[in-house]
């Protein structure tokens, strides 16, 4: 009678079994998860590229142009094809620095000294200019797992040209271009009107996973203008492939960095183009058609892959 | 029987999902590896890049390497795309050096530009490339629209 009232229960076979489904849906789920941190952190990333071409919009609406790259004062004869070897490392105020009113930054915008250097022989920023750069999250990818080690480098990159060879190269160290064919370079007046190839097919701003820190220089980072002679440090062109160098050199003192464009984000990176919109590129373009990309007025179409 | 069924089902489901999630698209890539050498001597610090061709017709992505004590071997999801490519080498002599206040850990450039044209197979393979002092120094290829200033 007792045993007749006695509900069926579940074996510890059924048991195991439902516990082992479970386990296996969880080990599916938690990479899965992984994965939706760094969509999320590559969204964000989107975002802060977005914001930069905003602020460069509005600075066009300002300005009537673009910013350039840097403001260049002294340093050779300005149309010399050898412009970039002649050692002057007192550049002025970089793009970054000219964006700042515009991404809510105008009291640091505010306190720099813009008729003082913004570069040093070092590679770095000098006083009085120097100590006053602080860490600012729109300038870098979210991704990059160096922020913490080196809390006022730049992830992204103004875009001074393209193709397969550079404008000018500083002697002695081929790894180090120049260029004057893209958005930004040294004192240019880019504005609409002079991106002939369309304002959707010429990249303005570029990321890149490297940026080349070296102990004991201590304010190289967004605020730090190109050395001539030296390094183009905010700026890039689009000459090497995308991610052509090994990941994992940052902080690194390799300087093909101003040679192309990489990101931490698997298979390929972000570029803000000249009409404010934001794309991600696969590391598979075809290489002309990125090296046309960083061209404001080759005359070109654009091929079909990008 | 219906547990087969099922069974059989899910494996389809499953190979289809491994089939569409692999490949990061692209033209197929070739692993390339080898040693270069300049004046017969293993560059010590260095980078190739293989380029494809596009005055012959060749296109794709391009690709490059390392150079470390004289080996290059492409990275494993970077090979060349085969076909005529422009392969470029610069090598440095690794010996840190100061630039104007600034230490360059390449040390100095050992020689200007090498610039080399080769047909690739569409297969993985080895390349070893030898050149010296009189093989380098050749202009790059400059494009007259590079020179608009304003």
């Amino acid at each position: 009678m007792c045993e007749q009232r006695r509900t069926r229960g579940f074996t510890l076979i059924e048991l195991l079994v439902v516990i082992a489904i479970i386990a296996v849906l969880i080990a599916l789920l938690l990479p899965a998860v992984q994965q939706a941190r760094e969509a999320a952190r590559r969204t964000q990333c989107k975002n802060n590229m977005k914001q930069l071409g905003l602020a460069l919009h509005n600075y066009h609406d300002l300005h009537n142009q673009f910013t350039p790259a840097w403001i260049r004062r002294n340093g050779g004869s300005y149309n010399d094809a050898n412009y970039c070897n002649t050692m002057a490392a007192d550049q002025q105020a970089p793009w970054t620095v000219f964006l700042l009113p515009l991404i809510d930054q105008a009291n640091l915008y505010n306190q720099f000294n813009l008729s003082a250097p913004f570069s040093d022989a070092s590679n770095g920023t000098q006083a009085p200019n120097g100590p006053l750069v602080t860490r600012i999250s729109g300038f870098q990818c979210p991704s990059n797992t160096f922020a913490g080690q080196w809390p006022i480098h730049l992830d992204y990159m103004g875009v001074m040209g393209g193709g397969t060879a550079a404008d000018c190269i500083t002697s002695g160290q081929p790894d180090r271009v120049f260029a004057r064919s893209g958005a930004m370079y040294d004192n240019s007046r880019i504005g609409f009107r002079d991106m002939t190839d369309g304002s959707s097919n010429v990249f303005c701003i570029g990321e890149s996973r490297y940026f080349p820190d070296q102990a004991g220089v201590v304010y190289r980072g967004w605020a730090s203008s190109p050395k001539l002679g030296g390094f183009p440090l905010v700026t890039a062109m689009a000459m090497d492939q995308i991610n052509l160098l090994p990941p994992s050199q940052v902080p690194s003192s390799n300087t093909k960095v101003c040679r192309g464009f990489s990101s931490f984000h698997t298979g390929g990176c972000h570029f803000t183009l000249a009409d404010g919109s934001v794309r991600f590129v696969s590391q598979n373009i075809d290489l002309p058609t990125y090296q046309q990309l960083g061209r404001r007025n080759d005359g070109l179409p654009v091929g079909a892959d990008f | 029987m219906r547990s087969r069924q099922v069974f059989h089902c899910l494996l389809v489901a499953a190979c289809l999902l491994t089939a569409s999630c692999g490949g990061s698209g692209g033209p197929p890539r070739y692993h390339l590896s080898g040693e270069v050498k300049f004046d017969g001597k293993p560059i010590p610090v260095g980078f190739i890049y293989f380029n494809p061709d596009t005055s012959k017709g060749n296109s794709g992505p391009g690709s490059g390497a390392e150079i470390k004590d004289g080996k290059y071997a492409t990275p494993r999801d970077g090979g060349i795309v085969g076909g005529p490519m422009i392969v470029k080498i610069d090598g440095y002599d690794g010996i840190s050096k100061d630039l104007g206040g600034e230490m360059v850990a390449n040390g100095s450039a050992l020689f200007e530009a090498y610039e080399t044209r080769v047909d690739f197979e569409k297969k993985s393979g080895k390349k070893d490339f030898e050149f010296s002092q009189a093989n380098t120094g050749t202009p790059q290829s400059f494009d007259p629209s590079d020179a608009t200033r304003r």
